[in-house]
């Protein structure tokens, strides 16, 4: 909001402080050993937090990619969300993370999905309270950011990717997520249901390439064509699933 | 600047902190930034103001012990906290033995970055006093500085943390 | 080398400088600017009338406010200070606003009515050369041609036996100064003026701002360091006028410090230029033929526009010695914002292009880069770039030299490439005029004097924008007189106690505070004994300075101020002008630095990004005179050259900025820097030389371009051309199959 006022929009007149509300900013583990984070927790408390690193490694590497120390002391996880191109949301949507909302009648959850996706987007006088990521986390998780600068910047392609083989190294679950710039992350379910039960031959990933440009809908501007965002999430994505063979 | 409280936001609040120890009451519009009360308010103009986005560090201040962008800060959110600025780190005797590091090594030049540079440099070294290469430049990625291309600021870092 | 804290260190990192734009005085008004909504437009009305009737506003300025010429520009004054019916690009001032406070002030600006019929914009040089093209001032829109010939450059061609032919673009590069332009203007109470506003030029702000105000030059006063950066931005005036004017009109202190996006839309930039370069080399590797076409875009207005392109054109052969040289340069004006001067001064743009030839044309014969250099790099006694006579030092061949060192020794131990990444490594070198070149006005001066509190003062009319001129001021002083630095008062930035010293620009600060010494000590010091001898009754012969006064049989027999008690001061003053060549070649330098810059690279080969793993520099300009300042020149130079070379770029479309601030404009974090800067100082000059130590202000900045460029072709064969890199281009060169195996 203050970015938005040194570019000369101005303040809201009335502003409601929730700095007060402790429970909004506490990482806890939660009885079914999911981690349950509060949407005020600061976002570098996040990335540092004991839990985090230990259950959820690839999420505190996704926080460490964003702005600088100094500004995630200020910024919060659930800021980060709301701002709607945040790099926190590429690996919670891998990690298929839910929300929790403080609405007029009470507490709503939804999955970060249907959220992202705007199929379920909640009311506007809801308060986003907590995020929920499943642990243990089975699979393999992947995060890659790219900007303009090796740090402290702005993302031009951020992916990310959770990935489960079978005994048979054919891909037994999967999530891509694909986002950078003004455009909002998200999964690209075509190309994952195109790998589910599949191994990872160079024929499959070869044309694996090319639905992940046409599904990333990633949007150029005068920094980064739009072309090159795609290629990038492709080359990416494609090089961390390489990996796995 | 004595703010003008009708543009800054409706009214005015009372506000009291701890600034480099010493308690501050004033009151002041609640949104106007951290920045410009520290500066312009208070006249502590150790704490520089560049690019009023939280893009180059030059406002670095602690608040509760964590680095913070204080352009970013609005002036409700120093309610009941504790803030250090440049000026906490040395009196009239003497400087810091991060500031000693900083004179010795040229870790500035025109110095417009280095109060936030000291104290992200504080920061990092009350966290993590053997600092590795990585954990110099993560401390510091929010820091701009235009002059020194950094090598003086790393060699800093690396006297002040082995003296 | 010495070791040494600067004198304004403490200061420094203390926080408790005060800049001249943390300044505040009583009853201090707040202004801003109303800069121009159209990069091109008649203005058709300007109506201020409510603007002043905000509670708050003390004055409101338009162009009818300007008492004497509503112009500036250091050569030529054609920016209108404010604008009455034309504006050129969006930094064009309209109107100033004081007010109680800088929100009240922006809100005025609000308020302040102005009907723009826009015009066409012209936003290339392409556009603005165009036969239909509006017409931006009434000369047209060319502001300057220079050009350079030698031999018969068609013979020449036709006798190589391989010829390449490039055309290289480089970008709009933003000075990024940390501290933003402003400070306070205050109207004292005699009628005079003092502005606090940094400068890198004091005297000649007080005459342009004499000129603007019609007031005498000896009623304003100019205090202008510190500042927070500069690297050539705060040469040309900024906000003084308005401030000035504000301050007139409203008999209060006004102060205007420019936020980020003010400063990025009004303050100059570094010419963008499109150079063709064709370089002919017969079949031993000789250089034959050269030819060069500058385009520059200048902007909308001169500023320096004219001596940076004559710049570009004395330095397009650089340090090789070739038979036919064809160099034609033009500088056009367009709406794009303006450009003027900026660290290297035209000189990096052009070696930008000169070193990709050098790679370009080995690679087509065959030879080693370091080789065909080597056969062609100048030696000492060769004639100047531009045939004129120089200052003699071996500096090309040695900065040559210890760069070939470092590349062999590198390329040996080269890091091994990953699975996505290649590694590269490549070279550049370069010589660079300082001082302003033959024609051009350049004096340079400085007073000594022993004052009545005993101090010995050193004034100079430089300004210390973070390159630490007090620091060589300090050690320069220290050593000739053979005091100590606490025996010093050093004073500069301040027209009512200094010397007049020309700018502080061109690398020429540390030089002429080491020609002023050379003049000024022996005076000095024969008078400072003279009266030690009339004091103490000794010979002369056995006295001498050192630390804390005059000393005699290894003691000090005399403190300065038992020497000055009492006595009038002992004042010495020199005013002499930057040494030029003897040959009268227009703009033409006649004493030179020289760098050798080694470069290694990583790419990523998934998204074409580049890193810069390790960065050395050669640098040969005689005596280093504080080591941490010169090594921070070098180190700072190159990461700044860093930042043009990969990501730097004031993007702008059809006349308006596309970067308003550090979240799309990027300069190098430390991320993006080697860990370990390296460098090396070549400080040997030859036998008799009289010259001292040259600036280095500019030349670690220069050549750091074309040794990342090289590097990164050497890593997957991409031919760069165009700065910065985009990594968009990095990834098609790929795509189109130039990746090559430079792993065996």
């Amino acid at each position: 909001m203050q970015m938005q006022r040194e570019q000369g929009l101005s303040f809201p007149p009335h502003l409601i402080s929730l700095e007060g509300i402790r429970e909004l900013a506490d990482i806890e583990e939660t009885v079914d050993g999911s981690i349950r984070i509060g949407a005020l927790t600061d976002l570098e408390t996040c990335r540092n937090h004991p839990l985090v690193k230990e259950k959820c490694p690839v999420l505190s590497e996704a926080i460490s990619t964003i702005a600088s120390p100094a500004v995630r002391n200020r910024g919060t996880i659930g800021g980060n969300i709301l701002y709607g191109v945040g790099d926190a949301i590429p690996v919670l949507l891998a990690l298929d993370a839910r929300l929790s909302w403080f609405c007029e009648n009470g507490i709503r959850s939804e999955w970060m999905y249907d959220y992202v996706s705007e199929q379920e987007s909640p009311a506007e006088s809801a308060i986003l309270t907590d995020i929920t990521v499943s642990s243990p986390i089975k699979g393999r998780c992947f995060f890659r950011k790219v900007g303009r600068r090796e740090a402290f910047i702005p993302s031009v392609v951020t992916v990310a990717m959770y990935r489960e083989m079978t005994d048979e190294q054919t891909i037994k679950e999967i999530r891509m997520v694909a986002g950078g710039g003004v455009s909002t992350p998200r999964r690209l379910k075509m190309c994952e249901r195109e790998l589910i039960g599949k191994e990872l031959t160079d024929d499959v990933l070869a044309s694996l390439s090319d639905s992940i440009k046409e599904e990333s809908a990633l949007i150029g501007d005068v920094f980064a064509s739009v072309d090159y965002r795609r290629t990038v999430a492709a080359n990416l994505l494609l090089a961390a699933l390489q990996s796995d063979r | 600047m004595k703010t003008n409280p009708e543009k800054a936001g409706a009214g005015v609040i009372g506000l009291s902190f701890r600034l480099n120890g010493k308690p501050v009451q004033l009151t002041v519009p609640p949104v106007i930034r951290a920045v410009d009360l520290i500066r312009n308010e208070l006249g502590q103009t150790g704490t520089k103001i560049s690019c009023g986005i939280g893009r180059c560090g030059a406002c670095s201040v602690l608040i509760n012990g964590k680095l913070s962008v204080s352009c970013l800060t609005l002036a409700y959110q120093l309610e009941g906290a504790s803030v250090e600025t440049v000026e906490g780190l040395s009196d009239q005797n003497g400087v810091h033995p991060i500031q000693e590091a900083f004179l010795e090594e040229g870790g500035f030049q025109c110095g417009y970055c280095t109060p936030g540079m000291v104290m992200a440099a504080k920061c990092l070294l009350e966290s993590n006093p053997k600092p590795s290469e990585a954990a110099i430049q993560e401390a510091f990625s929010g820091n701009l500085c235009r002059c020194t291309g950094y090598g003086g600021i790393i060699r800093s870092v690396q006297r002040a943390c082995s003296s | 080398m010495k070791k040494k804290i600067r004198p304004d260190g403490k200061e420094k990192v203390t926080g408790r400088l005060k800049y001249l734009t943390d300044l505040t005085f009583p009853e201090m008004l707040w202004a801003k600017v109303l800069r121009s909504a159209y990069p091109h437009a008649r203005i058709l009305s300007l109506s201020t009338e409510k603007a002043r009737q905000l509670p708050g506003v003390q004055a409101v300025i338009t162009h009818e406010d300007v008492p004497a010429l509503n112009g500036f520009g250091i050569v030529t004054p054609d920016q209108p200070v404010l604008c009455k019916d034309t504006v050129r690009y969006v930094g064009d001032a309209v109107a100033a606003v004081a007010a109680e406070s800088v929100e009240i002030a922006a809100r005025a600006l609000e308020l302040i009515e102005v009907h723009y019929e826009p015009l066409p914009v012209v936003d290339s040089p392409e556009k603005a050369l165009a036969k239909s093209a509006p017409l931006l001032h009434p000369g047209g829109n060319i502001l300057h041609r220079a050009g350079f010939q030698r031999g018969d450059i068609q013979t020449a061609f036709s006798r190589c036996v391989n010829v390449v032919e490039e055309t290289y673009e480089v970008p709009r590069q933003l000075h990024a100064y940390m501290e933003t332009e402003g400070g306070v203007i205050v109207p004292e109470k005699d009628g005079t003026l003092t502005v606090y506003v940094g400068t890198q030029h004091g005297f000649k702000d007080r005459f342009q701002l004499s000129r603007i105000l019609g007031m005498p030059e000896e009623e304003i006063r100019i205090i202008s360091s510190p500042m927070g950066g500069s690297f050539g931005g705060k040469d040309e005036l900024n906000i003084q006028p308005y401030g000035a004017l504000l301050a007139l009109a409203t008999g209060r202190p006004v102060k205007i410090h420019q936020t980020r996006q003010e400063s990025m839309r009004s303050s100059i930039k570094r010419h963008p230029m499109s150079i063709t370069m064709k370089t002919g080399v017969d079949q031993n590797g000789r250089l034959l033929a050269h030819q060069t076409t500058i385009t520059a875009d200048t902007g909308a207005y001169a500023t320096l526009g004219p001596a940076i392109l004559d710049f570009a054109v004395e330095h397009a052969c650089g340090p090789y010695m070739i038979e036919a040289v064809d160099t034609k340069g033009v500088s056009v004006f367009t709406n794009n914002g303006v450009s003027g001067e900026f660290r290297g001064f035209g000189g990096n743009q052009i070696t930008f292009a000169l070193e990709g030839q050098m790679d370009r044309l080995a690679a087509a014969i065959g030879i080693d880069a370091l080789e065909l250099r080597r056969l062609n790099i100048r030696r000492e006694q060769d004639p100047g770039p531009l045939g004129q006579r120089i200052v003699q030092t071996n500096g090309a061949l040695e900065v040559l030299e210890s760069a070939a060192q470092v590349y062999r020794d590198k390329k040996q131990q080269m890091p091994k490439a990953s699975e996505w990444k290649r590694t590269g490594i490549g070279m550049a070198v370069t010589m660079h005029g300082g001082g302003l070149g033959f024609g051009r006005m350049d004096p340079a001066g400085g007073r000594l004097s022993l004052k009545e509190n005993g101090k010995v003062e050193i004034a100079f009319g430089f300004e210390e924008a973070g390159q630490g001129i007090l620091a060589v001021i300090e050690a320069v002083a220290t050593e000739e007189l053979g005091c100590r630095k606490e025996d010093l008062s050093i004073v500069i930035g301040d027209t009512a106690l200094v010397p007049s010293s020309g700018s502080t620009t061109a690398s020429r600060g540390t030089s002429m505070v080491w020609h002023s010494l050379q003049r000024l000590k022996g005076s000095f010091i024969k008078q400072v004994l003279a009266r030690a001898v009339q004091k103490t009754g000794a010979e002369e012969s056995v006295l001498s300075i050192g630390p804390g006064g005059v000393w005699k049989n290894g003691k000090c027999a005399l403190s300065f101020e038992s020497l000055a008690a009492g006595e009038e001061p002992i004042v010495v003053s020199t005013q002499f002008d930057f040494p030029v060549s003897p040959d009268a070649i227009d703009s033409a330098h006649y004493l030179y630095t020289y760098s050798g810059v080694v470069a290694q690279t990583e790419v990523d080969l998934l998204t074409g990004r580049i890193k810069v793993t390790g960065l050395h520099q050669s640098t040969a300009a005689g005596p280093v005179v504080n080591e941490m300042g010169y090594r921070g020149q070098i180190e700072g130079g190159g990461v700044m050259a860093l930042g043009y070379t990969l990501m730097e770029d004031v993007v702008m479309t059809e006349g308006q900025y596309a970067t308003e601030n550090f979240d799309s404009y990027l300069v190098p974090g430390i991320q993006d820097v080697p860990f370990d800067l390296e460098l090396e100082a070549i400080e040997t000059l030859p036998p008799g030389d009289h010259y001292g130590p040259r600036g280095v202000g500019e030349i670690g900045t220069v050549a750091v371009a074309p040794a990342i460029a090289n590097a990164i072709y050497d890593a997957i064969g991409f031919r760069v051309s165009r700065l910065p890199v985009k990594p968009e281009a990095v990834l098609q060169s790929m795509e189109r199959g130039v990746l090559y195996e430079n792993q065996s």
